[in-house]
């Protein structure tokens, strides 16, 4: 995509290319050494990524954050995934966050919990189970369908020989 | 262990030293309440199950409909997890997300992971958590922006991309030439070209004492400047943010 900005890496400095995401350190970072991981494929949203491929993802987002701890002695990481413009996501192209951490980086991530009553809790529960059942049933598989008998006259002649 | 006196804990402290990884393991997990949840021994709002992880409602969510995420293992942080355990966990992640924003009728959602106390690790068991998101819900997870000078950047770089690369199994592009710089940052006797072939044999140059972290061990360095880049440097960059 032309316009995309992490599709062309306008604002971001590219460390490295490897299986079909490319690895970059944006010009504007949360702290240095933060990292960003770009599928190359233009895919706006998470559930656009297909199952395995987002699974090895989370995998590669490990490893960077294992680099980071080493290489930077970081204190501990976060991964983070802004899935949609009210999650916070810029571009419409998905990337994983990963940040190292340090005491007192003048980072805070941490959010003010909100708090529910046992109603809502069992609402929400119920919601989730539900639309989780839907997705996750068993796709229906349908019962082979009897193989068509060719008119083959070759065929006959077999049956004819006694 | 809040109520416990300067001497139990001590005691605790000594005993701990001494318990093989495995007991140490067991003694965490009977402290660990989502290993109790895991276990059904302690209750919680179970959105998902399988046989290697559960989705739980968080009781102090971001936001309503807020899933932790565990693998049922007890892992403390994510570099200790197998990466097939965390393929998994990152499916069923992807899942609850899209049952979040169908089920909640969400605009978004933020999929978070904290690794350690310093990164907004509250508990001893590694989650992911997923967060359903609407517009104006100001719930916070926004990444700040700094600007940084592109030679600031590099020098990041620098630092960080041998250690990426190794991590992922990959090959750099870039393929400089590799001077074994044995002197430090000071002029040396005889100073390194910025670029070479790599049959050129490694300086002699004396080796000095330097107060300075010892460098890791990558053979290849990305020379694009003639300085080297040290921890120092990356240290400074941090504390400066």
């Amino acid at each position: 995509m032309t316009d995309c900005k992490l599709c062309s890496l306008e604002e971001y400095l590219k460390l490295i290319e490897h299986e079909e995401i490319t690895y970059a350190q944006p010009h504007k970072p949360a702290i240095p050494g933060h990292v960003l991981m770009i599928p190359k494929q233009h895919v706006a949203i998470i559930e656009q990524i297909p199952d395995e491929e987002f699974g090895k993802m989370m995998v590669q987002a490990n490893k960077v954050s294992m680099a980071l701890f080493e290489s930077l002695q970081a204190q501990g990481t976060n991964i983070i995934i802004q899935n949609g413009i009210s999650a916070g996501q810029k571009d419409p192209h998905v990337c994983v966050h990963v940040i190292p951490r340090r005491e007192e980086d003048g980072l805070n991530f941490l959010w003010v919990p909100k708090t529910l009553n046992e109603e809502e809790m069992s609402t929400i529960e119920l919601r989730i189970k539900e639309n989780l059942t839907v997705q996750l049933k068993p796709k229906e598989v349908e019962p082979p369908k009897p193989e068509k008998v060719t008119d083959d006259y070759l065929l006959k002649q077999l049956h004819r020989i006694p | 262990m809040a109520d416990m006196s300067p001497e139990q804990v001590e005691e605790l402290k000594e005993k701990l030293k001494n318990m093989s990884p495995e007991e140490l393991r067991e003694f965490q997990k009977k402290q660990c309440i989502f290993c109790h949840i895991v276990a059904g021994r302690a209750q919680a709002k179970k959105v998902y199950e399988d046989e290697h992880c559960i989705g739980i409602l968080d009781i102090n969510p971001a936001n309503p409909g807020h899933v932790l995420l565990l693998p049922k293992e007890h892992y403390a942080i994510m570099p200790q997890i197998p990466d097939k355990e965390i393929m998994h966990l990152g499916i069923t992640a992807k899942k609850l997300s899209h049952a979040l924003l169908r089920a909640l009728h969400a605009d978004g959602t933020n999929i978070f992971i904290a690794n350690g106390v310093v990164a907004g690790q509250k508990a001893q068991h590694f989650m992911i958590h997923i967060i359903p998101r609407k517009e104006h819900d100001e719930v916070g997870i926004d990444i700040p922006e700094k600007l940084l000078s592109k030679q600031q950047l590099q020098q990041v770089k620098q630092h960080i991309l041998p250690s990426i690369a190794k991590s992922l199994g990959a090959r750099l592009q870039e393929q400089p030439v590799a001077v074994e710089q044995v002197s430090p940052k000071e002029q040396s006797a005889v100073p390194a070209p910025r670029h070479e072939p790599r049959e050129v044999v490694i300086e002699d140059t004396p080796r000095k004492a330097q107060p300075k972290a010892p460098k890791k061990e990558h053979p290849k360095k990305d020379q694009t400047k003639d300085e080297d880049v040290t921890l120092d440097d990356i240290a400074d960059l941090l504390g400066g943010s």
